[in-house]
């Protein structure tokens, strides 16, 4: 079954597609309409034997070859559609099934008479969340751009799927424009954007250094087209204090997060209320492309007016090939080393690596033993290293 | 003369007026009238009495003559404008010299007989008797000309004569042409004396200027004798070694290269003369070459105590100095506040300094310069040090003094090398490839190379002082010096304990790993680092350029050896520990060197790692080789740095590994931590945030809990632990009776199944280095803003940890102590940190608005700070000014225009008035005749 299925696929997906001159429509008049032929007869019954009937459907188009163009493509048109229909019907196997999802919105959707009968089987996919939904997502966007389909949820969804593992996936950085360009109307409430930013900064503590271009880049983007959530990076102390006197008046902690990061719904995470603290730790990361971004922005976001939207295109492939590829192909200029009052002899000070043991006892020879208390771990600690 | 042009002009409207019936007389009269002094122009000062120091406003201009200027102006242009403006012709005066205003009636008059005499002495009227008439009208260009002048024949009646006088002189001429000739022989006698005297005027001169040469000679002559003395006393001075104490020694090889060039130079200009000219050339150019070599001296220091022996405090001090201002370089590097350039152009002195030295292949090793600059002095301990070394490398150093001595000379060579070191970057990683690549297995690779480094060493053709490796030239031969040195060490391990006198004490730098560990084996640990510490003193770059080359090579073997070491099976960890030291202190000689072998081996190792990820292999975790790399690496270089050429890529590796290796294996779980604590030391001083460390340490406390209890909160980690595979590896099942620490190279040694791994105490320890390890990263994050975001969810899972079934007191204890501590800090950030806020503009500073005083102020200069905008209220005030001149001059010739009417009108009037006045009476004198009874004017004439 499997197996048919995934050749009933490979038939399917190397359909050429349909164009306008007729000396090409002859020869997609077989494909168009042996497939569903294929389907009718019995979906199990698909080997080589089927392929060599297509060549006899072909020929026998080539003689009678009576009608006009234009009423053949509208006709391959329907076969075509309903071959993909019937297709996607089936029980597809997983690695069939992100297959077709990675190109159904390059090679099918637009070929297809009605592209929005597709909308069922992207919401189902859409709906089944992790690595599925986010290449979902590209075949839905068009859906919903260029043929008018009205998705209730589907921020929400979106939202759903920000995820550290996302920062990992294969396909992150045809997801990152999608939503970026998701993100791109100003119409978009407040809350909405706010949820989203904070979200995406709540992630940045947690994930790679590509990753965290990408967050960077697309909160600048977020903060430049929603003024709104501009309360986001710009907080006046006394506005925030009215806040708490409103909530409650409970605890006096301005330092608060009241945003809550597993709130799926993104009305009620309460981002407007906090604060993207995790942008300004992230000055602080090890990898001087992530400081030197988010310094940017910063200085961007004061002096606003100078600025364009940052093009998520540039930082949405990156990976750790990228970034070490770059810091690798940096001229070597100048090599400060490090200075020490005294040179230290061993390799693994064990005051510096507590909670280890490196002695050796594997050869005869006596090693001097090292081992270190945990008690006084921390009061070593504290002494500077030099 | 102006007056007296008006007047001219004034006589002519009047003559054009009351036709030309006016005669001479008269015109003089009014010429004399208006040559009398107008008093309101002599006078024009108003004032009654001279009152001292009292300055008026408008006195400089004479108003009243002024103002008769501007109206005798308006009679010559708009009084005749106005007169014209009823004419439809117009009379057009070509008089000559009329419209100049310059010249006098006489000078008038004379003019135009001249212009008459030269029409009558043309061609045609040669022999025409003057008629006056007919040769005016023969001269077609003066057309009107005649008429003109007839018009004024009155006023020019001396003319004539005069212009006969010149004629009867001209004919008088031409008569004694022909008449007095021996006059004219007299004339002409006088003229060839003249010649005479000319002809010994130039003799004198050319006899004055040959005089002139000779002395010039003669001088020049004396200048070149005293210049030889000179010469000679100064080569006495040179060759007398008086000199040799205040100049350096290259200098002074300069000087008698010089004296010895011009010597000889002069015993050639003596004996030959006609080489005497060369001579003189070659003479001239010496100068040259003698002034820059005073130039040189000029700039040179003057020879000055040397410095004393610095006493033991001073020494003292300048260490202390030295490593703070390394601190401080440090802290600015790890801010690398401006970020606009970090490497560029911060301190291109340093930068020049610390560049590595070019080595192509048809360099001969002269270009280095020694290691003078102050950044990369080594202090004054380990120089000390240093020179007891290189003492006991014998005398070699009175050779190399020289070398260096003139490698100081080709310094500025140097500077245009520094072009070409991309190539020589190049050439370097090349080589640096051939010994990367023989690592673990020690094949003979590097023979090519090692050739190359034989040839170059015959080429430069140094003294070596290991006379064996002086004529090896294949590898065979080198070999045989393998097996000397081979030869030498089963004498020494003979003894073994006293094997230290055995080792030689100048041993040539290995050039391979195969020399290396041949040089090496069967040695103890001490006696290791002797030996390496030997060769390093034996091959000091200081002490010959070229070591440089070698010592690159031999670090290269080195950290080799070093790697190979880590993966021994039997580990020789204390000997690794050894090797630390020399390594680092090789670093810190050839820095540039060393990061460009880290860069290429840390490329290499992910490479590597890369290939293990996509080959789903096991071992896609670090060796005990990489980690030792990484660890060394990070002791050589400063992790602290904002952006380094090293420690960036190293911590981006180790990040990189923990993010990416799935974790299989309790090894995994404990290489994996390993790594985070190596990543602490990286981010301790800087404080840098590291993600990657915080989330596998919190993946593997997860690891610890049962899949059950773990909360709903922490489901989007379970991505993660989909990623990495992880099963509850660390989950204590039973009880743990004692915690050890894990050690780790023991870890590293069992392989993946070991039963160790499944053992509770591994489990146990391993998170106790977790929860050690996550200690240490609180304390450095405490001071980042989202800290309860980053620590707070750990801190839950920790607690959850903590109250599982048979977790260790202990380690209970530890965990809650932890997640105590997380709590407190997030609260302390909780109550102390603000909502953001964007740095505050520059607020633009209020205009100030006290008065500014100027010193020496001047009234009616414009102090405008803003030139342009003075200059241009400058501009407008000149405008209005000229507006309102203009004004007035057109309001003054309406009034004069006016007047000019009103004259006229008067005029009229009066004529009108007399006509009517003379009609008047003669109708009254008809009424009264007719009233008399008498008619007529007859009967009047009669009655009189």
């Amino acid at each position: 079954m499997e197996l048919s299925i995934c050749k009933i696929h490979y038939i399917i997906s190397h359909i050429p597609p349909l164009e306008g001159n007729d000396g090409k429509s002859e020869y997609e008049m077989w494909s168009g309409s042996g497939l569903p032929s294929n389907e009718e007869h019995d979906k199990k019954k698909l080997s080589k034997a089927q392929k060599a009937e297509d060549k006899v459907w072909k020929a026998e188009k080539q003689t009678n070859t009576v009608l006009s163009p234009a009423s053949i493509a509208k006709k391959m048109k329907l076969k075509f559609t309903k071959a993909w229909i019937s297709f996607l019907r089936l029980p597809i196997p997983v690695n069939v099934y992100k297959e077709v999802l990675a190109t159904l919105h390059q090679a099918v959707i637009p070929h297809l008479s009605n592209p929005i009968i597709l909308c069922d089987f992207l919401t189902k996919s859409y709906d089944i969340g992790g690595v599925v939904s986010v290449m979902a997502l590209s075949s839905l966007f068009i859906l919903m751009t260029q043929h008018g389909l009205e998705y209730p949820n589907f921020y929400e969804k979106l939202y759903a799927l920000l995820s550290p593992s996302i920062f990992m996936a294969k396909h992150r950085a045809k997801f990152f424009q999608l939503l970026d360009s998701c993100l791109k109307s100003p119409l978009l409430p407040a809350y909405l954007a706010a949820a989203f930013a904070k979200k995406l900064s709540r992630l940045s503590i947690c994930v790679p250094p590509s990753g965290e271009l990408v967050i960077i880049a697309l909160i600048h983007n977020l903060l430049r087209r929603h003024p709104s959530i501009n309360c986001l990076v710009h907080k006046e102390d006394g506005d925030e204090n009215e806040e708490d006197k409103n909530d409650s008046g409970s605890e006096k902690r301005p330092g608060f997060d009241h945003f809550n990061s597993e709130e799926s719904n993104p009305i009620k995470s309460n981002a407007m209320r906090s604060s993207l603290w995790e942008i300004d730790t992230l000055r602080h990361h090890y990898c001087p492309p992530v400081s030197r971004f988010v310094l940017s922005l910063e200085n961007d976001l004061t002096v606003r007016s100078k600025t364009t939207e940052m093009d998520i295109k540039d930082f949405s492939s990156g990976s750790y090939a990228t970034i070490f590829g770059d810091e690798i192909r940096r001229r070597v200029k100048q090599v400060p080393l490090a200075f020490y009052k005294a040179t230290p002899t061993s390799l693994f000070p064990e005051s510096d690596f507590c909670g280890w043991t490196l002695k050796y006892e594997g050869s005869n020879e006596i090693k001097e033993q090292k081992t270190v208390e945990e008690d006084d771990a921390s009061t070593k600690r504290q002494r500077i290293e030099c | 003369m102006a007056k007296q042009s008006t007047a001219g002009a004034k006589t002519k409207k009047k003559s054009n007026k009351k036709h030309h019936k006016k005669s001479d007389p008269d015109a003089i009269s009014m010429k004399l009238k208006s040559q009398k002094p107008n008093p309101f122009e002599t006078i024009w000062s108003r004032r009654k009495f001279d009152i001292l120091g009292k300055k008026r406003k408008g006195e400089e201009r004479r108003i009243g003559r002024a103002r008769s200027l501007a109206i005798q102006k308006r009679k010559k242009t708009l009084l005749k404008e106005y007169e014209q403006s009823t004419k439809s012709s117009v009379f057009v005066d070509k008089r000559i010299g009329e419209q100049n205003d310059d010249l006098g009636e006489f000078e008038k008059g004379i003019l135009r007989s001249q212009r008459e005499r030269q029409l009558k002495l043309g061609k045609k009227s040669k022999f025409n008797l003057s008629d006056g008439e007919e040769d005016e009208f023969d001269a077609p260009e003066f057309g009107s000309l005649p008429e003109r002048d007839d018009f004024e024949d009155e006023m020019l009646s001396g003319d004539d004569n005069y212009a006969d006088e010149k004629r009867s002189t001209v004919l008088k001429r031409l008569n004694s042409h022909s008449a007095k000739d021996p006059l004219e022989g007299d004339l002409i006698e006088g003229e060839e004396n003249k010649h005479k005297s000319k002809k010994e005027i130039m003799e004198e001169v050319i006899l004055k200027s040959k005089f002139f040469k000779a002395q010039k000679a003669r001088d020049k002559e004396e200048n070149e004798q005293l210049m030889d003395e000179l010469d000679k006393s100064f080569s006495s001075l040179v060759q007398s070694q008086a000199l040799l104490s205040l100049t350096e020694p290259g200098k002074m090889n300069a000087l008698k290269a010089l004296v010895n060039k011009s010597i000889p130079d002069d015993h050639v200009k003596k004996e030959e003369l006609a080489v005497m000219r060369k001579a003189e050339t070659n003479n001239q150019e010496q100068p040259d070459s003698y002034d820059k070599l005073v130039h040189e001296m000029v700039l040179d220091m003057r020879a000055r105590p040397s410095d004393r022996t610095k006493t033991p405090e001073e020494i003292a001090q300048e260490e202390r100095e030295r490593l703070e201002r390394l601190e401080e370089e440090r802290q600015k590097r790890m801010l690398a506040t401006d970020y606009s350039s970090d490497e560029d152009g911060e301190n291109a002195e340093k930068d020049y300094a610390q560049r590595p030295r070019a080595i192509s292949g048809d360099d001969l090793g002269d270009s280095f310069a020694l290691d003078d600059e102050p950044g990369k002095k080594k202090g004054w301990v380990d120089e000390i040090l240093e020179r007891k070394d290189a003492n006991d490398s014998e005398d070699e150093d009175e050779d190399d003094s020289e070398d260096l001595g003139s490698a100081e000379d080709t310094d500025e060579d140097e500077e245009s090398e520094e072009e070409e070191e991309d190539e020589n970057e190049c050439e370097k990683t090349l080589s640096l490839k051939d010994w990367e690549q023989s690592d673990d297995d020690n094949v003979g690779t590097d023979l090519e190379e090692d050739e190359e480094t034989d040839e170059h060493d015959e080429a430069i053709g140094d003294e070596d002082v290991d006379k064996k490796s002086r004529n090896k030239t294949n590898k065979t031969e080198l070999k045989k010096c393998v097996e000397s040195v081979d030869a030498k060490k089963p004498k020494a391990s003979g003894k073994h304990t006293s094997a230290k006198p055995d080792i030689p004490f100048i041993i040539e730098a290995p050039k391979n790993l195969d020399e290396l560990s041949s040089l090496l084996e069967n040695h103890s640990n001490d006696d290791v680092i002797v030996i390496i510490n030997r060769i390093r003193a034996s091959n000091a770059i200081k002490l010959a350029a070229e070591n440089r080359k070698k010592m690159q090579v031999f670090y290269g073997v080195l950290l080799q050896y070093f790697a190979v070491l880590a993966n021994k099976k039997p580990l020789n960890f204390e000997l690794s520990n050894l090797l630390v030291k020399p390594i680092m202190e090789m670093s810190t000689e050839i820095p540039f060197f060393s990061a460009i072998c880290a860069r290429e081996r840390i490329l290499r190792t992910r490479v590597q790692f890369c290939e293990a990820l996509k080959n789903h292999e096991n071992g896609c975790w670090p060796t005990l080789k990489t980690l030792f790399l990484l660890r060394l690496w990070s002791m050589i270089f400063p992790c602290s740095d904002y952006r380094h050429v090293v420690t960036t890529p190293a911590l981006l590796l180790m990040c990189e590994y923990l993010m990416r290796c799935p974790i299989m294996s309790g090894r995994d779980v404990a290489i994996g931590s390993f790594l985070c604590s190596m990543i602490l030391m990286f981010t301790k001083q800087s404080r840098k945030f590291c993600p990657e460390a915080i989330m596998f340490l919190r993946t593997l406390l997860m690891a610890a809990t049962d899949h059950k209890l773990a909360s709903e909160q922490d489901s989007q980690f379970y991505h993660f632990m989909e990623l990495k595979a992880l099963r509850p590896l660390l989950c204590i099942h039973d009880g743990v009776d004692e915690i050890n620490p894990l050690n780790f190279l023991m870890v590293m040694e069992m392989s993946d199944d070991s039963l160790f791994f499944r053992s509770d105490n591994f489990r146990a320890s391993a998170l106790l280095t977790v929860i050690e390890t996550l200690q240490g990263f609180i304390e450095i994050y405490d001071g980042l803003n989202s800290f309860p975001e980053i620590f707070l969810p750990i801190a839950t899972l920790l607690v959850e940890v903590s109250e599982q079934k048979h977790m260790p007191k202990a380690l209970k204890d530890k965990f809650n102590n932890v997640s105590q501590l997380i709590k407190k800090k997030a609260d302390e950030i909780h109550t102390l940190r603000r909502p953001l806020q964007l740095r505050k503009q520059k607020p633009a500073p209020i205009k100030l608005l006290n008065p500014k005083f100027e010193e020496n102020f001047v009234k009616g200069r414009d102090y405008d700070p803003d030139r342009e905008r003075a200059e241009r209220r400058k501009l407008q005030k000149l405008i209005k000014r000229e507006a309102k001149g203009a004004a007035r001059e057109l309001r003054k010739d309406n009034y004069f225009l006016y007047e000019a009417k009103q004259r006229d009108k008067e005029l009229v009037e009066k004529e009108r008035a007399a006509n009517y006045g003379r009609a008047i009476a003669f109708l009254q004198e008809q009424e009264h005749a007719f009233k008399s009874g008498q008619l007529g004017k007859g009967s009047k004439k009669r009655r009189r």
